[in-house]
């Protein structure tokens, strides 16, 4: 099952709100409601929403000073945001625009409107999240062939910096690597850490790595090496308990026939509380307040004792898992083109900025580069003469066979 | 007699002599950064090692003279330990910049590590990185690993000639 799309509203006048989240909440959107800006912040950082819509003028800021604030907030921005305002004044909605504001309503306004420029607006992010899988700076491919283990050890060894898109079914989750250590991982609206073991167990779906410098306070302070150690241990586990279940992506629903609440331990009853609206077993592992694997036990032990069965998939899970919109360009080629790719990354040129630290060091590094460039050429047009004929070398790799 | 040369590039002694050992079977020590060994092919052809530790900021080497006679370079690391690989990468990248010596790089893993090796990466003579510089990973102590990533770089030079 999908997980709804959290909307958040910051207006003083909540008059003109209640319709709207009606509205909104038929649409199947989760909407989040604050009076005053204040407590927005704090719910951003929370709930994740995937758009924000507040009153220009909100009550104890103003509504300019106060988008500035949110966005200065790593986790406000890529978040959309629209601004609603009575003001109908063109300078104003210009200078909105202007700072980067998506979208700009007029109130009052057509509940209708505003529900269909929401959706436009979360197409367009979701659009633009699934064209970086296939941008062609960054590199991607498939979790069944490198899962998250193996992507960040290569960042690692190569003490580069950058940020790993994951995507399984419906979820995707974000990894934030800052030369070569794990600086902080998203995903719905878990804690780093807890995003970041829930994706080592991630053995399909979609990958992409973009090499960037990575400006994000980190949020993850224990040793990639030993986070590495620890999603290694996991995934081993996760694997053998996963061996005997349906695929993760299958539904279930619990079987009313034999389900008795007084059958179950403490832990079973937090669990099947995740179960009623039948979701995929993935989507329980997400939202259980266990940890995957215990989670996971749990899932298997209902499974066994019949208290929950396997259920057709929800309409919109109708879909194949990996949606045919995320074929990457990556998947046409071969998988050893492919790592030719990451590893040239990794090895092709030295990380400039472990050798430069600083900006005059950049420059001596440029003029240097070109000294060494010039020598190359005068070297590199002649080629190394070979010093053995071919029937020795011939011996020499028979040998060594 | 016929002899052909390599150099074996590490940031440590131990790497490079493990990597010597396991092929040519034992091992000579010129001195504190250098050692020697060698595998006779048949008694009119042999193999010789170079070993060289090298630090960070190592440039005293000439390898303007040393390259033309030399049949391929093996740059050593350790896959967990990425201080082992800056120390090698300047060298490389300038290595490979001023000939077309074929470079080996390889990451060395250890049998009993926690980041095991990724199985999928282990091609028989290395992927290519550059035509002329290939990265593999070895257990140096595996002579079975060791010599196919020389054998990796034989072929480069194979592919080479007419």
């Amino acid at each position: 099952m999908h997980s709804k799309k959290k909307i958040l509203i910051v207006d003083e006048n909540s008059s003109y709100i209640s319709n709207l989240r009606s509205g909104l909440n038929e649409e199947g959107y989760e909407v989040v409601y604050w009076d005053n800006s204040l407590k927005a912040f704090e719910t951003v950082k929370e709930l994740h929403p995937d758009i924000i819509l507040s009153d220009i003028e909100s009550p104890d800021i103003q509504g300019l000073k106060f988008y500035e604030q949110l966005k200065a907030i790593p986790e406000a921005q890529n978040i959309p945001f629209v601004f609603l305002s009575g003001q109908r004044r063109v300078e104003e909605r210009i200078k909105s625009i202007e700072t980067g504001v998506d979208d700009f309503i007029i109130k009052p306004f057509y509940v209708e409107e505003v529900i269909a420029r929401i959706t436009n607006l979360l197409n367009e992010v979701k659009s633009y999240e699934e064209s970086r899988f296939e941008d062609e700076r960054a590199f991607a491919g498939d979790l069944t062939e490198m899962n998250l283990i193996d992507l960040v050890e290569i960042l690692q060894v190569g003490g580069k910096s950058g940020i790993i898109k994951l995507k399984f079914g419906s979820y995707i989750g974000t990894v934030y690597v800052h030369e070569g250590r794990i600086a902080d991982a998203t995903l719905e609206n878990l804690l780093p850490e807890e995003a970041l073991m829930k994706m080592f167990l991630w053995l399909e779906g979609k990958f992409s790595v973009e090499i960037t410098d990575i400006e994000r306070p980190p949020a993850i302070e224990n040793d990639t090496k030993s986070l590495l150690s620890d999603g290694m241990r996991h995934l081993r586990r996760w694997k053998e308990l996963i061996a005997g279940l349906p695929s993760l992506e299958t539904n279930v629903m619990v079987n009313q026939a034999i389900f008795s609440l007084e059958n179950l331990s403490n832990d079973e009853k937090e669990v099947t509380k995740y179960i009623s609206k039948q979701p995929t077993i993935y989507d329980v592992v997400i939202k259980s307040p266990f940890d995957p694997i215990h989670t996971i036990k749990i899932i298997k032990k209902l499974l066994d004792r019949n208290d929950i069965k396997e259920c057709p998939p929800q309409e919109d899970k109708s879909t194949p898992v990996i949606s045919s919109q995320m074929t990457m360009a990556l998947d046409t080629k071969s998988k050893k083109e492919k790592y030719n790719k990451i590893l040239s990354n990794l090895l092709n040129k030295p990380t400039t900025q472990n050798f430069y630290p600083d900006r005059r060091n950049n420059e001596r590094r440029r003029i240097n580069d070109r000294r060494t460039d010039d020598r190359r050429r005068d070297h590199r047009t002649q080629s190394t003469r070979v010093s053995l004929d071919k029937s020795e070398l011939m011996l020499i790799r028979e040998k060594l066979s | 007699m016929r002899v052909g040369e390599f150099t074996v590039i590490s940031p440590r002694n131990a790497m490079k002599d493990i990597f010597m050992e396991s092929i040519c079977g034992h091992i000579t020590h010129i001195d504190d950064r250098i050692s020697f060994s060698s595998l006779d092919i048949n008694k009119n052809l042999a193999i010789h090692f170079y070993g060289i530790k090298i630090d960070f900021k190592d440039n005293n080497i000439s390898w303007d003279l040393l390259t033309p006679k030399i049949l391929g370079h093996i740059f050593l690391f350790n896959w967990e330990d990425e201080g082992t690989l800056k120390t090698i990468e300047k060298m490389l990248d300038h290595l490979a910049g001023i000939s077309t010596t074929p470079i080996m790089v390889i990451a060395n893993v250890n049998g009993n590590n926690d980041l095991p090796m990724p199985e999928k990466f282990v091609e028989p003579n290395g992927f290519a990185l550059e035509p002329t510089v290939r990265f593999t990973y070895c257990q140096l102590s595996d002579s079975k690993c060791t010599k196919r990533a020389v054998s990796g770089i034989v072929n480069i030079l194979l592919e080479r000639l007419p």
